[in-house]
């Protein structure tokens, strides 16, 4: 028999408990990965907007509660065209609606279409639309698939009909699944005149991007330019909450899971005294006793951890179906999500059996065999 | 020149041992010597003391006063006393003390993690045991399907997994009904004459100390001197 076999078995001899404690663990993780993935496919769908186009950087509203709701004056987009080190900056309007119960945030781009190739828009399939057509769109080609739409058909966007002249790519999930026009049009429409949600630069080679960004920010305190994940707090505080919470959830998990293994351990102890004091009277060592005991937790918190990440798969496809995030969050499984679900994991074993495994090490032999 | 004469496997020097603050004497100045390969019982009263000499000879506990040394060696001061009950010392309880849910023959390989063999090498060892206390058909049985007796045989397996060369018995027939006693105390005999073990027995049945080579009466915390037992099982030899 091997050591490991026999902390195998010990958790198996308590069926009812290991599985009850299991579970419990499972629940934190599930909690922990849901959160985690929903948390981290949010954000990346918002940079995903930032990021769509092939700019530098991207520039918001500071301190907006979301990215969406961000608003910049065309006549600073204007004034940062003749910044030195500025290759062009695109003005983009943003307008989010409820297209039906499948799509309930539905994206609709306003873009010059001179600015169409600046921005990083490959027309792939018939032609941009005219600067001022009223009435013209293209659809990214994700939603010209899942529409069935395509050159030549027409499509009611937030209740007005567009042609759709034609479909275009951008490289970005989120700008293929929306549609775009002219900034104008969209403007007029979303009652925005002269007014744009985020604002594209690209830089000249060879341009020091830091400096750029700082001068802007000095110019424009009302402004944020964001270039990595780690500026995106700056322009969507929803995300930063979500972000909290999201650390929130895991400290909580691991305090939860901790004390159910602790609750588990206690009691296994308690149970195991005398056979512990038969081992220490045979010679296990205190360390063996610890490992032992440290083992059992692990084995109990690896299976629950397992339970729970297979549960989360099935929460996050649960929550992918949910009307209100359908559209807006496309999940993003990365390892980070995986390894802090372990690292919770170990930590819940860690913590919970650490004292009922000194205990048992401390546990004096002979004291201990005539523990009824 | 002839060769130094081994220690004693056993060798107990005034030895005191108090509990409740001084208040309870469970062993009151004892001294006693158990010689290589020799078999002896202690033998006396409930609350004589006997069981408690046996555990401080196991390192379970430490006297209060006076020295114990095994093989020549003191226990006090031993670096590490796991080793010491791990591969010198062979302890076998009156209940048999096994694991329930392990097998007879896991029950035995449990013994020997930490001594450096294998897998393999254990399960060999273990079964080896088993077949000498007669156990290898009953090897994947576990203690609740096993006899009195069996399992007392499995528990003095498993004390000799890590070849002790001291075998400590804390009343190992008293939860035994006649039959089994006698064959454990069989077990022992052969034991004795297979391979150089010394052995102490802790018993208050007269019959089962008749079994050793030498019995050490004691009573009070104090061993009796030319008790009639020890007389009548020095007679016996």
């Amino acid at each position: 028999m091997y050591f490991a076999s026999l902390i195998v078995l010990n958790v198996v001899s308590r069926k009812v408990r290991s599985i009850l404690t299991a579970v419990a663990v499972a629940i934190s993780i599930m909690t922990v990965v849901t959160m985690g993935v929903l948390t981290h496919s949010l954000r990346q769908s918002a940079i995903a907007v930032l990021r769509t186009g092939t700019a530098d950087f991207s520039i918001a509203q500071e301190d907006v509660s979301d990215v969406i709701y961000s608003s910049i004056d065309e006549r600073s987009v204007t004034e940062l065209r003749s910044y030195s080190g500025v290759e062009s900056v695109v003005g983009v309007l943003v307008a989010p609606f409820r297209l039906d119960e499948d799509h309930p945030f539905f994206l609709q781009l306003g873009v010059p279409p001179q600015e169409l190739e600046a921005f990083g828009v490959h027309v792939v399939e018939g032609r941009a639309y005219e600067a001022s057509a009223p009435d013209e769109a293209m659809l990214g080609f994700r939603a010209a698939r899942e529409f069935n739409k395509h050159v030549g058909d027409h499509m009611l966007l937030d209740g007005d009909d567009f042609q759709i002249v034609g479909i275009y790519s951008t490289g970005q999930v989120f700008g293929d699944s929306a549609a775009m026009m002219p900034l104008v049009t969209l403007q007029a429409r979303e009652r925005k005149p002269g007014t744009a949600t985020l604002a594209f630069v690209r830089t000249t080679p060879g341009t020091d991007i830091q400096a750029l960004r700082n001068r802007i920010e000095q110019d424009y305190p009302e402004l944020a330019t964001v270039r990595t994940e780690s500026d995106f707090g700056r322009v969507d505080r929803n995300l930063e909450l979500l972000s909290a919470a999201n650390t929130g959830v895991s400290g909580l998990a691991l305090i939860i899971g901790a004390v159910t293994v602790l609750n588990m351990m206690v009691l296994t102890v308690f149970e195991r005294t005398r056979e512990f004091g038969v081992l220490r009277a045979i010679g296990w060592s205190r360390a063996r006793v610890l490992f032992d005991v440290m083992g059992e937790a692990l084995v109990v918190a690896l299976s629950g951890a397992a339970l729970g990440v297979a549960a989360g798969f099935v929460a996050i496809r649960f929550l992918e179906d949910t009307p209100t995030l359908r559209g807006l969050f496309y999940p993003d499984y990365t390892t980070d999500v995986f390894l802090r679900a372990l690292l919770i994991t170990f930590g819940m074993a860690g913590f919970g059996a650490l004292y009922p495994a000194a205990r048992a090490a401390l546990l004096k032999p002979l004291t201990a065999i005539r523990h009824e | 020149m002839s060769e130094p004469s081994p220690p004693p496997a056993i060798e107990l020097v005034d030895v005191t041992k108090f509990f409740d603050r001084g208040l309870v004497h469970a062993l009151d100045g004892v001294s006693l010597t158990v010689a290589p390969n020799e078999w002896v019982a202690l033998a006396g009263p409930s609350g004589c003391g006997k069981s408690t000499l046996l555990h401080l000879v196991a390192a379970l506990d430490s006297p209060t006063s006076g020295e114990i040394l095994v093989n020549g060696r003191n226990l006090h001061g031993m670096p590490n006393l796991d080793r010491y009950r791990r591969s010198e010392v062979g302890l076998v309880f009156q209940l048999h003390n096994l694991l329930p849910n392990l097998t007879a023959v896991q029950n035995v390989e449990i013994a020997m993690f930490g001594t450096g063999l294998r897998h393999e090498q254990r399960l060999a060892r273990a079964r080896e045991l088993l077949g000498d206390v007669s156990l290898a058909a009953r090897e994947r049985l576990r203690p609740p399907e096993l006899s009195g007796g069996e399992r007392q045989r499995v528990a003095i397996a498993r004390a000799l997994a890590n070849g002790p060369s001291l075998l400590l018995a804390d009343e190992p027939t008293g939860s035994l009904d006649s039959s089994s006693a006698a064959g454990v105390l069989e077990l022992f005999r052969r034991l004795r004459a297979e391979q150089p073990i010394t052995i102490l027995l802790v018993t208050h049945d007269p019959q089962v100390a008749a079994a050793a080579d030498r019995v050490i009466q004691m009573k009070d915390g104090r061993v009796v001197p030319g008790a009639p037992a020890e007389s009548v099982a020095s007679a016996k030899h």
